[in-house]
């Protein structure tokens, strides 16, 4: 479904990724780790076409998508979800949904739909009862299951979420994980997932693929990545005497 | 004339243009750096500067030279007030606060406008026509001692910034003013500082213009969109790109002064930015 | 429900009544008429020019410095259309047209620019076309150009087609703040990047808002051109015309319909009332009401119309709320 390959991009002379290849399959959840400053968000920035690429080609549903505007690859059907959330603060919670709603899909229907389809997915992540207090006045946890309901309103075919478990408590990462699953299960929706909180995201995916330094370290499921020499030493550097 | 003097003829023209860009431009890019304040006010304190300049020189019979001593002093003055009345304000609106400068920018402009009238003026320097000889070469004194002060005054400013302790901390701020509250710097007291520094640099650098070239209360337009051209070009915050930014475009100014009438020359800095904003739009040495 | 319906009708009835008296007051005669209709002739002409800064700079919040490049445009589009021997209203909507028509490669190169950069572009602009006007003859020199007489040179002429135009102006910043568009304009004005990454095409949504903006200003510099006869590069292409716009918006209240009326009315009377006896102190003053709105009430002057509970109340903290789990 998305190919990634060979992919570089350079900021200056620092190399944030560097050469990286990987694929998604439709209906997989993969997740993508690596320690901080890897480039794990700037491969999210290159896929959605926020930053240009340095080098490589990305191929979304077998399309070429290296030249295209980040609009359209929304239309496309790739959506995202930020590490630190960005909801429109002068907006309304259901305004916030039905905006992605009206503009995010090829072919949207009326505002009345559009408010319908934002209440149907306030509803999903636990928002209802907010729809009409302005965004600004929610807090971080309401504010990253908005982005979510919001990237969901484009009606995209995968899902890329940035750190979205950072901060929260047990009870809410149950949540998220569940809902990230009825995700893919309900709604068709592919999942490339980057996170820091392993024991939630080795139980909820199919796949993971490990950057260090900008560069693939490895790729497979779970166990094996997890048990992986190389990835226990980009986290935890090189045992003494090695 | 032959060729090596008309080139010589548009270098220290260029030069002379570049000094005062860089004069008026280095003020406004510190305030950026440091305040994260765009002060769309910063020409008219230039402009104020011109007549302070021409009362000291009318009024009290100063020669101009001496005159900008009490000058700066008297920006410095009104840099301190403006901070303790109008800017320490408007530190934590967001980007509403462009809104506040442009009202400053208004306020300034005509209290002049009130004062002296709308008729162009300029500061009698006493040098008339008279030509210093470089070699071979020659050129109007009074534009070559004031791009001698104008650049004088950046190189003490950036040797200020790069040895001074205070020097230091206002650097220090400008990269994240979190982290150097946390080392103990008073972050206020630095912003009044670099206000301070600020104001008073356009202020002198205005007083050198009036010298050259008259000046108007509503002048001050020309050389805001000239001194934001230099600092974008520049990477707004950075010094090094100032200076470099300042070369470009007072010897682009120059250069292009040979094909175009001098009406439209400031054109030349305008068009020049649109540009390298189309291509760049974070400017040539942004720090981002 | 009832409560805001009455509070409607309430705003309807007064609009009614502000309307009416509106259009009597150059018939019925009244002590002061002329000097009411000279500063509502103006409020109107800058109801025009603020509103149009107010779609982009209200509702998307790019806070252009040079509205007065299509002010002055529009001025001079007109004049030079008159001067061809069309009738008034002609001129001005060919006007208006023509330069929403040239406002589309300057959105081009504005637009590539974001904040200051975005401002500082528009500024340029306006000033490259101040100069440019001035210096070649045959668009003006700096002596400027005079227009024919029109119907719209009478007082009460350009006092009816302003009051028309204001009202038009109003219901165009409605409707286009109540549309989709103006969601997304709102939206961008919040943050650009993540309107792209929903599918919002942030730069055509910029500049067909530019392009009415754009029309909306080059009207009101027509008119004001249509009035005065006379127009001059160093007035009309002037950066006080900008920061006027800014202002009318700021002062009555930014993103609001009714706003740049409210702010229009009380630059137009401190220029009247002022300007006779010392001219360009109602700048001085205009600067100083700005500055002290700006601090006092950061969502300008409509903020004392509305209700109380319409102004930004606490930052509420809720808990998210969960449902229990399925299994």
């Amino acid at each position: 479904m998305l190919e990634v390959k060979q992919v570089s991009k350079y900021f200056g002379g620092v190399q944030a990724v560097e050469n990286v290849s990987l694929a998604v399959e439709e209906g997989e959840i993969v997740g993508l780790i690596g320690p901080n400053g890897s480039g794990k968000t700037t491969l999210f920035n290159l896929i959605t076409r926020i930053y240009p690429l340095t080098a490589g080609d990305i191929y979304f549903k077998g399309k070429l998508i290296n030249k295209m505007s980040p609009s359209d690859v929304c239309h496309l059907g790739i959506s995202r979800t930020h590490q630190i959330p960005r909801p429109f603060h002068s907006l309304s919670v259901r305004q916030n949904v039905s905006l992605a709603y009206l503009y995010g899909r090829k072919n949207p229907g009326d505002r009345a739909e559009a408010n319908s389809e934002a209440e149907r997915l306030l509803e999903l992540v636990g928002l209802k009862d907010f729809a009409q207090i302005p965004a600004s006045q929610l807090n971080d946890v309401q504010c990253k299951v908005l982005e979510l309901a919001r990237s969901l309103a484009t009606d995209p075919k995968l899902l890329l979420l940035d750190e979205i478990l950072a901060g929260l408590n047990p009870g809410e990462l149950t949540f998220f994980q569940e809902l990230i699953l009825k995700i893919r299960s309900e709604l068709k929706i592919t999942v490339f997932w980057c996170e820091h909180i392993m024991r939630v995201l080795m139980k909820t995916v199919d796949r993971v693929v490990c950057l260090d330094y900008g560069r693939k370290v490895c790729e497979g499921s779970p166990s094996v990545v997890a048990n992986n020499p190389e990835v226990i030493e980009c986290y935890l550097g090189k045992a003494a005497g090695e | 004339m032959d060729y090596s003097t008309l080139a010589m003829q548009l270098f220290l023209t260029g030069i002379f243009l570049s000094s005062l860009y860089i004069l008026v431009t280095f003020g406004l890019t510190m305030i950026f750096g440091v305040m994260e304040i765009v002060n769309f006010a910063h020409a008219s304190f230039a402009i104020l500067g011109g007549y302070a300049c021409l009362l000291a020189v009318t009024s009290l019979g100063m020669d101009p030279f001496v005159a900008l001593v009490p000058v700066v002093a008297f920006m410095a003055l009104v840099g301190w007030l403006t901070f303790e009345f109008f800017a320490r304000y408007t530190l934590d609106v967001g980007d509403a606060h462009v809104v506040h400068y442009y009202a400053l920018l208004l306020i300034i402009s005509n209290v002049l406008a009130l004062i002296f009238g709308l008729d162009y003026k300029f500061v009698p320097s006493g040098l008339g026509y008279s030509q210093i000889e470089l070699g071979p070469f020659k050129y109007p004194l009074l534009k070559f001692l004031v791009a001698i002060i104008s650049l004088a005054t950046v190189a003490g400013l950036s040797l200020y910034l790069k040895k001074s302790v205070i020097g230091k901390k206002i650097r220090a701020v400008s990269q994240s003013k979190e982290s150097a509250e946390i080392m103990g710097i008073d972050s206020l007291k630095i912003r009044r500082i670099t206000w301070i520094i600020g104001v008073s640099s356009a202020g002198l650098m205005g007083a050198l213009v009036g010298l050259v070239n008259p000046f108007s209360p509503y002048a001050g337009t020309t050389y805001l969109i000239v001194a934001f051209s230099v600092a974008i070009l520049g990477g707004m915050g950075s010094l090094f790109g100032t200076i470099v930014a300042g070369f470009i475009i007072g010897m682009t100014e120059s250069l292009f002064s040979l094909f175009l009438p001098s009406q439209i020359s400031p054109v030349v800095a305008f068009v020049f930015i649109i540009g390298v904003l189309m291509v760049k739009p974070e400017g040539l040495f942004s720090r981002a | 429900m009832q409560a805001i319906n009455q509070g409607n009708k309430k705003t309807v009835i007064v609009l009614g009544i502000l309307t009416l008296a509106a259009l009597a007051l150059p018939i019925v005669g009244i002590p002061y008429q002329e000097y009411a209709m000279s500063v509502l002739t103006f409020a109107f002409i800058y109801t025009l020019l603020g509103q149009s800064w107010n779609l982009l700079g209200g509702l998307a919040k790019q806070f252009s410095l040079g509205h007065a490049a299509f002010f002055g445009l529009g001025a001079f589009a007109t004049a030079a259309c008159s001067s061809l021997g069309m009738p008034a209203l002609i001129s001005l909507a060919v006007g208006g047209v023509a330069v929403a028509v040239f406002s589309l490669p300057i959105g081009l190169i504005c637009f590539s620019a974001r904040g200051p950069y975005f401002t500082i572009i528009t500024l340029a602009i306006a000033e490259i076309l101040r100069i440019v006007f001035l210096w070649r003859p045959e668009l003006s020199g700096s002596e400027g150009i005079l227009l024919p007489p029109s119907i719209f040179s009478t007082r009460i002429g350009i006092y009816y087609l302003t009051l028309g135009l204001t009202a038009a102006s109003i219901f165009t910043f409605r409707w286009m703040a109540r549309s989709k568009q103006g969601l997304a304009l709102v939206a961008i004005g919040d943050d650009e990047d993540a309107c792209s990454e929903i599918g919002i095409k942030v730069k055509y949504i910029k500049s067909s808002t530019l392009l009415v903006s754009a029309g909306m200003a080059a009207v009101a510099g027509g008119c004001y051109g249509l009035f005065t006869q006379y127009l001059s590069p160093n007035d009309v292409f002037s950066i006080n015309y900008s920061l006027e716009a800014i202002f009318i918006s700021t002062i009555g209240g930014i993103g609001s319909a009714f706003g740049p009326l409210v702010g229009a009315l009380l630059v137009s009377l401190l220029e009247e009332t002022l300007n006779p006896l010392v001219p360009g102190a109602h700048l001085l003053v205009l600067g100083a009401i700005l500055i002290t709105i700006m601090f006092l009430l950061p969502k300008g002057l409509v903020t004392l119309f509305k209700k109380s509970d319409d102004k930004q109340g606490p930052r509420m903290q809720i808990k998210i709320k969960r449902r229990q789990p399925a299994a």
